[in-house]
């Protein structure tokens, strides 16, 4: 487990890569969509992140190729960086669950949303 | 949108800042993503997507980006470096504020005209703005903030040297530069060292959440002792020794270097970065951002120069000087080497 809750944009950047490599343009893409548009990776602040993590070993190269006359690198998950987003995942579950707890133990709580009344 | 506008017109230049060996590798795909990522921004998301990508060619080429020991360093003293600067501000707006009091106490006519009473005035405020922005997560709008007062800070330099001048004809311009004012020059170099990694720190690296809380206490820890004597001492402002431009705020060091109190207040962020950093090797914390914290208490021993041992400033500036130009230089090197 990390010693320290990952920064949003490398969790999602981690999480983009997750189901399949993909090139710079395709992650700036993924990071937009998963964080509902909130966040949008700057060139120069993805491939800070992405020498980072290819650095740490948490990401690699997956293919080269030139399409449309435009170079693209694709970039993938390794083990240890798959390991390290799902114990990530795990850390944020458990959060969330321990909030939901709470928030439901709390004297006079309503019933969660979505629950019908009774 | 305007010819200059474009996202093809800056990206030449900004490519030929980045190493050979990274260009050569990297420069056709950073072309191909920033292209695509800039093509339907309006011009002032082109701006700030070329400065984003000129930040990361700069960080590169000067080995302080994020994958290098220097980024690292960089970015865990930025929010003390930060915190720093809010301390200055929040004991320079204490001092305008005494200084106003005590001349309405006194009666004594106004030590410093009003044009460098405002500039310090903003001076202090911006610093203090900038530092509450960093520890409200805007990292951003803070740089903004610490740029702006930075140009302003030099400008009031350039004044203050100019006013000196005019007021001993005999010194001559350059050697006013010398003999003239001490205040800001030291207020500079400081400002300097506090700027130097709050702005080129690299961004992903600054863990925002660790920074906020820390950045409130330690601009607290190091304020309050400096505002805490100057409140007990409370003495009138000293216009004798003053010339109309020659104070420009923040120099509540200055006044009081010439008594106990005057070390107290400077000794304060040094015992207090030293304390901490020895509190965290001993917690078994990551042994860099222990000097990143020694190494932020230890820059606010160039106010020194302010007083009777204005050798060390100058001794400090060649030295950060020499030291900077050999790093380069070994860089450069290496860069050709490789």
């Amino acid at each position: 487990m990390p010693e320290r809750p990952l920064q949003e944009p490398t969790l999602l950047l981690l999480i983009a890569l997750a189901d399949a490599p993909r090139h710079g343009y395709g992650i700036i893409q993924e990071v937009l969509s998963i964080s509902g548009g909130r966040i949008r990776l700057r060139t120069g602040t993805l491939y800070g992140a992405l020498d980072r993590l290819l650095q740490q070993g948490l990401i690699r190269v997956d293919s080269e190729e030139v399409v449309d006359g435009r170079a693209r690198r694709t970039y993938c998950l390794t083990e240890p960086g798959r390991d390290l987003l799902t114990a990530e995942v795990s850390r944020l579950h458990a959060t969330a669950a321990e909030a939901e707890r709470r928030l439901a133990a709390r004297p006079g709580a309503g019933p969660r949303m979505g629950q019908a009344l009774p | 949108m305007s010819k200059n506008s474009t996202p093809r017109s800056g990206i030449d230049w900004i490519l030929a800042v980045y190493p050979k060996a990274y260009r050569a590798s990297h420069g056709p795909e950073i072309t191909s993503i920033y292209l695509e990522n800039a093509a339907d921004l309006p011009a002032g998301a082109v701006a700030r997507e070329q400065a984003d990508l000129l930040g990361h060619a700069l960080r590169t080429r000067l080995g302080i980006g994020a994958t290098h020991l220097h980024g690292r360093l960089l970015a865990l003293a930025s929010p003390y470096a930060l915190a720093s600067l809010g301390a200055f501000g929040a004991v320079g707006l204490f001092e305008l504020w005494m200084r106003q009091a005590d001349v309405a106490r006194f009666g004594l006519p106004a030590p410093v005209p009003a044009f460098t009473q405002q500039c310090s005035l903003v001076l202090s405020a911006l610093f203090v703005v900038a530092s509450a922005l960093g520890a409200l997560g805007r990292w951003s709008a803070a740089r903004v903030s610490l740029v702006v007062a930075l140009v302003l800070q030099a400008v009031l330099v350039v004044l203050e040297v100019i006013e000196f001048a005019h007021a001993f004809p005999r010194y001559g311009l350059l050697r006013s530069c010398y003999e003239g004012p001490h205040s800001s020059e030291a207020s500079i170099l400081l400002l300097i060292l506090f700027g130097v990694p709050i702005l080129a720190a690299p961004g992903e690296l600054l863990d925002h959440r660790r920074a906020s809380h820390r950045i409130a206490s330690v601009a607290a820890c190091v304020a309050l002792p400096s505002i805490a004597v100057a409140w007990f001492e409370s003495y009138p402002a000293q216009p004798a020794v003053q010339l109309p431009l020659l104070r420009s705020g923040f120099n509540l060091a200055y006044v009081e270097l010439f008594s106990w109190s005057g070390p107290a207040g400077l000794l304060a962020p040094l015992v207090l970065g030293t304390l901490l950093a020895a509190a965290m090797l001993r917690r078994g914390a990551d042994r860099l951002e222990a000097a990143a914290i020694a190494g932020t208490g230890c820059a606010w021993l160039t106010l020194w120069g302010l007083g009777p041992t204005r050798w060390l400033i100058d001794t400090t500036l060649a030295a950060v000087l020499l030291l900077s130009v050999g790093a380069f230089a070994s860089h450069r090197l290496r860069a050709l080497r490789r």
